[in-house]
């Protein structure tokens, strides 16, 4: 068997198989840790805005409880309901999760930290959001459940609906910048803040941002545009019936959608990954979250490993071990040292590949937070005048923004 | 009247309106409620309320205990707002035996009322935005909520079902240091209340969703026997603590809030909202002048061990949060009642419901039976 092989393997298909083990290594030690880190923050996040605490007793600050929920997803019966149509039923998660993460082939993350660099970048993401219309329409019709289509159909409505405003405000860069391509429209914004596209037209370019973003939040159905899973009404809308890690395929592909748009924001209004002051003190901001929790994990290892020499269990002393709280000087303090080293960065001109990474991610984190932000702050609005808003409001104001930065253009 | 769900439903020729079941089971938590609604896509023509799933046999049972022995009972009929149900209850029986409750057992019942009225309104105000979508003030209302069970821990043990009123008065005095607990309560919940202001009764999209629906008018509801919020937010002012006084309500002063329509429709969803906001302000009010204003005394009248009464019977009402709460008791000699009534507000509001929610968007419905602050366990008793 294995003298055959070299014959059979030719140099594309090395190429390819090793450009599937990178891809994949993207989506799974990438995209899906952040999307998973999602949940948590947003956890902390509601309950700091409601003044209770959130998770935070499975390992430092609660940050394994996401690995708790995997495996109890993983380990949760395959059900699905009596009369559901299957094959849709099994395969409705795939086509959100695909149309979710394979946008991120063509955003670039650094200088040539890009998958795909696509001439046509932005008609290919436009594409691909459309074909989690499909995934939430097969999901809701295949669960034999009036109130799961209802919500699969309010979705799929909305999301047709919003690519609208979504196309016409992401034309706004590509009338500035003369391209689609994502990596040009990321060079032209290089030189500090005040090149980024969102402040090129005056007022017209922040206006498209502002309605790219309501649109986006539309897109990934996060409050105030959450009809489609409206708690109190639908328990969970299209993804009532599914339980375990079909369920988590939602739940992961909506948190990754989520940092899809704010990535393809940021690209597209935000400066991208270019290096600027304000870039890196997004950077500090990050930082400060990731030393803070490195510094927890330290500091939390001498009581495990004593726990552990005791005789204890691994999985006792991790679930055990109860919460520690930090003072507010040592969260200063990983603030000042997280705002320092950031400082470094930007004074030592550190361009390498990875601090554009950073700042990137990190920028496009924060209008994630904002997202969540805005789901625990606003009620929803209700279908017709969710409607409303956008085919009676955000579009026209799309096209004051697209004819306005066409007149600013010609008049500068 | 069969209302099932059949798997695979055939469609008769002609037939368009779908059959939806909001069954028991659902996450709004207004408790075990059924509504069979029959729609076109999204639009409601049709609800139809099945009660029934959370009856436990209240009056019936009252029937088997002693008159004494049935007041735990009246916690559960209304355990959102517990003490009103003790205090009608308790009423009820005094008049039929013509007890006389001494003045500070009074004042401690209508503390204990009103500190039961912030708290069912918190619930009330706190699920409201909160199947509209706006899930934060539902925390923070229970934050506040919270603050009340422990008072009511200090004062009679139990955090939800009180048993704190007795036949003839009440059953425990304040604890030591208690006013000054609830004044330090009233003063973070005054912040709260400014707070929902820019939080909710200025939010568009709050607005957006809750103006101009669900309105009937006052003589509707007069017909249809809605009391409570529900009927001052149509601008009529009824309160049986001003109309028809009990428990020492004539010497305080409190003023009775009544929808007027400022937002939208008058008697619309957005109208009783207000309106409970407002009377919660009123009843921390009442809470300070009913400190203020404390006698000493008993806190216990003179009540026979066994109550024999013959061939009698009572009805008594206090203003619950949900309206007018009535205990109609008939004796015949023996120790037990033979015959309990109880009479609530949300069972009249229910009705209403198909009246009302015609023609509105499903996520509509929810907002009016959330709005009209239907408790289930008074319904259904």
């Amino acid at each position: 068997m294995l003298q055959i092989l070299p014959s059979v393997l030719t140099s594309d298909m090395i190429h390819g198989m090793l450009l599937f083990g990178k891809i994949s290594l993207f989506f799974g030690l990438f995209i899906t840790p952040i999307a998973g880190f999602s949940v948590y923050i947003e956890r902390r996040l509601s309950a700091k805005m409601q003044s209770r605490i959130g998770c935070h007793r499975l390992g430092p600050e609660g940050i394994l409880q996401l690995v708790a929920d995997g495996i109890k997803m993983l380990c949760k019966e395959d059900l699905y309901p009596r009369g559901s149509d299957v094959v849709l039923f099994k395969f409705a998660p795939y086509l959100v999760m695909i149309g979710a993460f394979t946008s991120f082939a063509c955003i670039p993350f650094g200088d040539h930290v890009v998958m795909a660099n696509i001439d046509v970048g932005i008609v290919y993401l436009l594409g691909l959001s459309s074909l989690v219309v499909v995934g939430i329409m097969l999901a809701g019709w295949s669960s034999n459940n009036k109130w799961s289509l209802l919500g699969s159909l309010r979705s799929a409505a909305q999301i047709i609906s919003y690519e609208i405003p979504l196309g016409l405000t992401l034309l706004v860069p590509v009338i500035i910048t003369g391209s689609m391509n994502l990596q040009a429209i990321n060079h032209f914004q290089s030189g500090g803040v005040s090149k980024w596209l969102v402040f090129y037209a005056g007022p017209f370019t922040i206006i498209a941002f502002v309605i790219y973003f309501i649109s986006a939040l539309a897109e990934v159905n996060r409050t105030p545009f959450d009809l489609p899973e409206a708690e109190s009404e639908l328990v969970s809308g299209f993804h009532t019936e599914y339980s375990g890690m079909r369920w988590g395929l939602f739940f992961v592909g909506e948190y990754a959608n989520m940092f899809l748009v704010s990535c393809i924001a940021v690209t597209l209004f935000l400066g991208g990954y270019q290096r600027s002051m304000v870039n890196i003190a997004f950077v500090g901001l990050t930082c400060f979250f990731i030393i803070f929790l490195l510094l927890q994990i330290f500091l939390f290892l001498p009581t495990y490993v004593s726990e552990l020499w005791k005789g204890q269990s691994l999985l006792d002393v991790l679930m055990k071990t109860p919460p520690q709280k930090r003072s507010n000087a040592f969260k200063v303090m990983c603030l000042g040292g997280a705002f320092v080293l950031a400082s470094l960065m930007y004074r030592y001109h550190l361009d390498y590949h990875w601090i554009q990474v950073f700042v990137f991610v990190s920028k496009a984190y924060f209008l994630v937070l904002v997202m969540m932000w805005l789901r625990w702050s606003l009620p929803r609005y209700r279908m017709d005048q969710l409607m409303d808003l956008c085919w009676k409001k955000c579009i026209p104001i799309s096209f004051v923004c697209i004819c306005g930065t066409l007149i600013w253009m010609v008049v500068q | 009247m069969q209302y099932e769900t059949q798997m695979y439903e055939t469609q008769q020729m002609g037939d368009q309106l779908m059959e939806l079941n909001m069954g028991p089971q659902h996450p709004s938590t207004h408790g075990v409620l059924r509504f069979v609604i029959h729609t076109d896509g999204e639009l409601i023509k049709r609800v139809e309320p099945d009660v029934g799933y959370l009856h436990r046999s209240i009056e019936k049972i009252g029937e088997q205990v002693t008159f004494q022995g049935f007041l735990p009972y009246t916690d559960r009929v209304d355990y959102v707002s517990a003490m009103t149900a003790n205090h009608a209850y308790a009423r009820a029986v005094e008049k039929l035996i013509d007890c006389s409750v001494p003045k500070r057992a009074q004042y401690l019942r209508m503390l204990a009322d009103e500190l039961c009225r912030i708290a069912s309104h918190l619930i009330a105000i706190g699920t409201y935005p909160m199947d509209i979508g706006a899930v934060t003030p539902f925390v923070h209302a229970l934050r506040e909520r919270e603050k009340i069970n422990d008072l009511m821990e200090a004062l009679c043990g139990a955090r939800l079902t009180y048993h704190y009123m007795r036949i003839g008065g009440v059953g425990f005095d304040l604890p030591k240091a208690f006013e000054t607990q609830v004044h330090a309560f009233l003063k973070s919940f005054y912040v709260f209340l400014d707070e929902l202001r820019p939080m909710l009764q200025d939010n568009t999209i709050f607005l957006k969703r809750v103006c101009h629906l669900g309105a009937f008018s006052k003589e509707d509801a007069i017909a249809y026997g809605i009391v409570g919020p529900n009927l001052r937010a149509t601008g009529f002012d009824h309160d049986l603590r001003k109309n028809a006084p009990y428990a020492c309500y004539e010497e305080l002063d409190f003023k009775i809030p009544v929808g007027m329509g400022e937002q939208g429709t008058l008697g619309d969803c957005y109208d009783r909202f207000d309106v409970r906001v407002k009377e919660m302000r009123q009843s921390a009010y009442l809470i300070e002048q009913i400190l203020g204003q404390m006698p000493e005394g008993d806190i216990l009248g003179k009540a026979p061990k066994t109550i024999r009464v013959k061939d009698k019977w009572a009805y008594a009402s206090v203003e619950s949060a949900r309206g007018e709460l009535g205990f109609f008791v008939v004796a015949n000699g023996q120790p037990n009642a033979y015959r309990i009534k109880i009479r609530s507000g949300s069972f009249a509001a229910m009705s209403m419901l198909p009246v009302i929610a015609k023609d509105v968007f499903l996520a509509d419905l929810v907002a009016i039976i959330a709005s009209l602050d239907l408790v289930a366990p008074e319904i259904d008793r």
